[in-house]
């Protein structure tokens, strides 16, 4: 990636500057500077005015001589020729000015050229100053302190890099407050982005970044950056309490292992560490299509989310026996089968959005304290009544199915509750006075219909 | 409020240097969380840690820059040394090689800090008495003839460990006091951090929703 300096491999990369363009309007002329390192490309506009106060401050701190810059010129400065040739000029002086100053690009240049934006310099200078000012009011707050692939690439890539700590001289930009600040902090949010960043061709989603230096992060969030990316997890694992990967895992093992391959020995013993604290795990908004046996080594997850993903179906989730709530939402689950043989103690279970016709496979989940099917192809009330007769069932979710097109559906389903109906909720709602009258009457025709057979039968013998 | 922990004047900066496997590492486990580490594993590039000390009244923070004491890290590592106020150089008592190289270590240092910073010698792994290779007194010897400070310390017991780093830190406080460092120099390895405003978090938290009482 970008950056002007030297590295530890001699590492030299062509860096260019043109200006390959101009825009006119009835007032003035913009620049458009391209600005190349290696393959990394970006454009920053500026007006002849900034060059113009840019060369000021140059000239006052760094000595560079006053007559480089192109003079102004009051009148006929908006003809064609006059630009063109200003163009050239223009770019024969920044070419000049980074010729000389490439070692240490004094802090003017560096924003006139938006390094904050697109340099690993300027980017971890920006980086340092910020989390010097606002650092301990970061890590008092509750919220996740946010970065940007490209942000913390920049730090890796520059703690890579033999140079000082302080390389602009600003104690205040010294790389000390960025490691001061993430080695405590236990909260972070990695925002990544498909688009590329700003005016510029770089790809955050090909950025690799270590957290190795995270040693107090107990909560890691990650959107758009996929976890192959994310190096030093095997540190973080540790500490960490709390996991979010979204748009970026194929398999949870790809985090969980993190391209382990050889970590289960012949007869089955893990060869790894555990993620002793992890107790939640969000990993909705992927393509997982299975969980795989990897869950093992989070054995102590109580809250897992993989909604929004392409599971089928549950396997594996025996290991979890921490585990209570589970969110498998807007997946593409027909059915689950003797779920109860999988999971033991789950009191909250989100299957809305799946194409599941029956409810059977839950029959034996007494723990369940609150099932959401909404919006799946459950068509008749008898596979909608194994989870009304749960002993702590207290939420029930059935909207979007066809069974809410059954005559008096709510009073059917009611009826199945049981003793419960009181304390059953169905589609948010608590059953009304005259729902409960109609249960009541309902309950009462079957049980004396059942009294019937059995003592039609009873008198048969 | 007290803003606790957050509340120092001053920064400085160290580092930690020395042949690998000597205990640099351990030795900033011990002083930061005041435990020791048993396996710990070899220092990739750079480590870092940070413990809030006091001198003589005032806060200051230190920021310990642990660097890796292999050999192919050495141009990086080298990097760090610029703007340093201590320097702490670290060799193993029970292994003379690491001794040895300290004249090596001591080049470095004075090269790439500058004058006023204060190095202290550390023989690590004082625990280790029968395994002895390098004896107080001549260490003590080449500390006094190159001017640097010097403790035998275990990493693993904690024997001496905060006397290594505080002494240090009160050495550098000295300099400030006596005017000898100057704060402004951006190499002093030393910032002077004005004292954060009382309730620094307040215009955060102002929006907590209290609800209302009508």
């Amino acid at each position: 990636m970008a950056h002007f300096g030297k590295d530890v491999d001699n590492f030299s990369a062509t860096r260019t500057i043109r200006i390959v363009g101009v825009e006119t309007n009835d007032k003035f002329t913009t620049y458009i500077i391209e600005i190349a390192v290696g393959h990394y490309v970006w454009r920053v506009k500026h007006r002849y005015n900034d060059f113009h106060d840019l060369h000021n401050q140059l000239v006052y701190s760094c000595k560079v001589d006053k007559c480089l810059l192109p003079p102004k010129k009051m009148f006929g400065n908006q003809s064609d020729t006059f630009i063109k040739k200003r163009q050239s000029d223009l770019e024969a002086y920044l070419q000049t000015m980074l010729y000389y100053l490439a070692h240490k690009v004094p802090p003017v240049l560096a924003s006139f050229l938006q390094f904050d934006k697109y340099e690993i310099h300027g980017i971890t200078q920006c980086m340092a100053e910020e989390l010097y000012n606002r650092g301990d009011i970061l890590l008092q707050s509750r919220d996740p302190y946010v970065v940007t692939p490209l942000q913390l690439y920049s730090l890796t890539e520059r703690l890579k890099l033999p140079e000082p700590t302080c390389e602009s001289g600003d104690v205040k930009k010294d790389i000390g407050h960025i490691l001061d600040f993430i080695t405590r902090v236990k909260c972070l949010k990695v925002a990544g982005s498909r688009e590329r960043v700003g005016t510029s061709n770089i790809d955050m989603t090909q950025l690799k970044f270590d957290l190795s230096l995270f040693k107090s992060l107990q909560c890691l969030e990650s959107e758009c950056c996929h976890v192959s990316n994310i190096l030093g997890i095997e540190t973080v694992k540790e500490t960490l309490e709390k996991v979010s990967i979204q748009q970026g895992l194929t398999n949870i093992r790809d985090l969980v292992l993190n391209g382990l391959t050889q970590w289960k020995s012949e007869d089955g013993t893990v060869l790894v560490t555990q993620w002793e604290n992890l107790v939640e795990a969000d990993f909705s908004r992927n393509s997982i299509r299975e969980i795989d046996d990897s869950v093992q080594l989070i054995p102590r997850v109580e809250v897992l989310d993989l909604s929004h993903n392409r599971l089928t179906g549950v396997q594996h989730l025996n290991w979890l026996s921490q585990l209570t709530q589970l969110d498998l939402s807007n997946n593409q689950i027909k059915d689950l089968e003797n779920l109860h043989t999988k999971i033991g103690n789950l009191k909250i279970l989100n299957l809305a959005g799946n194409k599941m016709d029956s409810l059977k496979g839950l029959s034996k989940l007494f723990s369940l304290e609150t099932l959401d099917v909404r919006n799946n192809n459950l068509a008749q009330v008898e596979e909608v009544q194994y989870v009304c007769c749960l002993p702590c069932i207290e939420n029930l979710y059935l909207e979007g199915n066809p069974v809410n097109q059954v005559l008096d559906y709510r009073t059917k389903i009611l009826e199945q509750c049981g003793d419960r109906v009181l304390e059953v909720s169905l589609d948010d709602l608590k059953p009304s006075q005259k729902e409960l009258d109609t249960v009541a009457v309902l309950q009462a025709i079957r049980k004396s219909k059942e009294n019937k057979v059995k003592i039609q039968s009873g008198t048969r013998k | 409020m007290a803003a606790g922990p957050y509340n120092y004047s001053y920064i400085f900066k160290y580092i930690i240097i020395g042949d690998m496997g000597v205990g640099k590492s351990c030795l900033l486990h011990q002083f930061t969380e005041k435990k020791f580490m048993a396996d710990c594993p070899h220092t990739i590039g750079v480590e870092f840690g940070t413990r809030i000390i006091e001198v003589s009244g005032q806060k200051i923070k230190l920021q310990i820059w642990d660097t890796a004491g292999q050999e192919r890290f050495r141009a990086v590592t080298r990097s760090y040394y610029r703007g340093a106020a201590g320097a702490l150089m670290v060799y193993d008592i029970t292994r003379r090689s690491t001794y040895n190289h300290l004249s090596s270590w001591l080049t470095d240092a004075r090269n790439l800090t500058n004058p006023n910073t204060v190095i202290f010698l550390i023989g690590n792994k004082s625990d280790l008495e029968a395994q002895r290779d390098v004896t107080y007194e001549e260490a003590k010897q080449f500390a006094d003839e190159n001017g640097l400070m010097f403790l035998e310390c275990s990493a693993k017991t904690g024997d001496n460990v905060e006397d290594a780093f505080l002494d240090t830190a009160k050495k550098i406080y000295q300099n400030i006091q006596d005017g000898s460092l100057d704060l402004n120099a951006a190499e002093s390895g030393v910032q002077h951090k004005p004292a954060t405003p009382r309730n620094p978090i307040n215009t955060d938290q102002a929006p907590i929703d209290k609800g209302c009482a009508c």
